[in-house]
């Protein structure tokens, strides 16, 4: 069956979205003893506001992957054309064989047409995905760092 | 599509799946071809040395025949 990739509306997606939001949740929080509860109203918000985008893989309608992300001119490069940065994104582990990269193709597609210059992506260190992003020409940038100090 | 661009594009998923070229054909499915992204990352970046493979194209192709015909094949 043929997979689809697509931008949606996060009413779209949300309709279809919250086993995979849990089981990505599962699978990639670090603390889960926080709840996931995505802010939805405030996506929908950044959504209308023309930053937010969700860029969906679905197979004969079925949501198989997500990925979310801000296009936005940078907080420290104002005058410099838009940027996108990777919120999250997810594929489910039966189309973990290609299916990612197509995402990654189609959002750097969708990145060119919203006229971004760079893209911010990252991976957890559980699951490093290093090798293929460096395949694709991203080049390691930052070590990232969290510390608990509440509940 | 030309034949010959298909049979390079079969040549080189063969010899980085390490299969016999006749096991692949235009139909054959990338998705079952190779068993993750970095795989398929990895004969996707072969194919410069036959033409350019634009993003949408790789975002849309389910088969091997798809990517041949979508090939930009320089002269």
């Amino acid at each position: 069956m043929a997979l689809s990739f697509q931008i949606e509306s996060i009413d779209s997606w949300i309709a279809d979205a919250p086993p995979l939001i849990f089981a990505h949740w599962q699978e990639l929080g670090l603390d889960l003893d926080l709840t996931i509860d995505p802010d939805i109203e405030k996506m929908k918000l950044m959504e209308k506001m023309g930053f937010f985008f969700v860029l969906t893989a679905r197979e004969a309608g079925k949501l198989v992957g997500y990925l979310l992300a801000l296009v936005s001119p940078h907080l420290h490069y104002k005058s410099s054309k838009p940027m996108l940065i990777v919120d999250a994104y997810y594929v489910t582990p039966e189309f973990r064989n290609g299916a990612g990269l197509r995402l990654l193709k189609f959002m750097e597609e969708v990145a060119h047409q919203k006229g971004a210059i760079k893209i911010y992506l990252s991976c957890k260190v559980h699951r490093d995905h290093s090798k293929l992003f460096e395949s694709l020409g991203y080049r390691l940038s930052d070590f990232a760092f969290i510390k608990r100090i509440g509940d | 599509m030309g034949n010959d661009t298909l049979g390079q594009v079969i040549a080189i998923a063969a010899r980085e799946l390490g299969v016999p070229e006749n096991e692949i054909t235009s139909d054959s499915v990338l998705s079952t071809l190779f068993s993750d992204s970095l795989e398929y990352t990895s004969f996707l970046l072969c194919l410069k040395d036959i033409g350019e493979c634009p993003d949408s194209l790789i975002a849309k192709s389910e088969t091997i025949g798809d990517l041949a015909n979508g090939l930009i094949v320089s002269n």
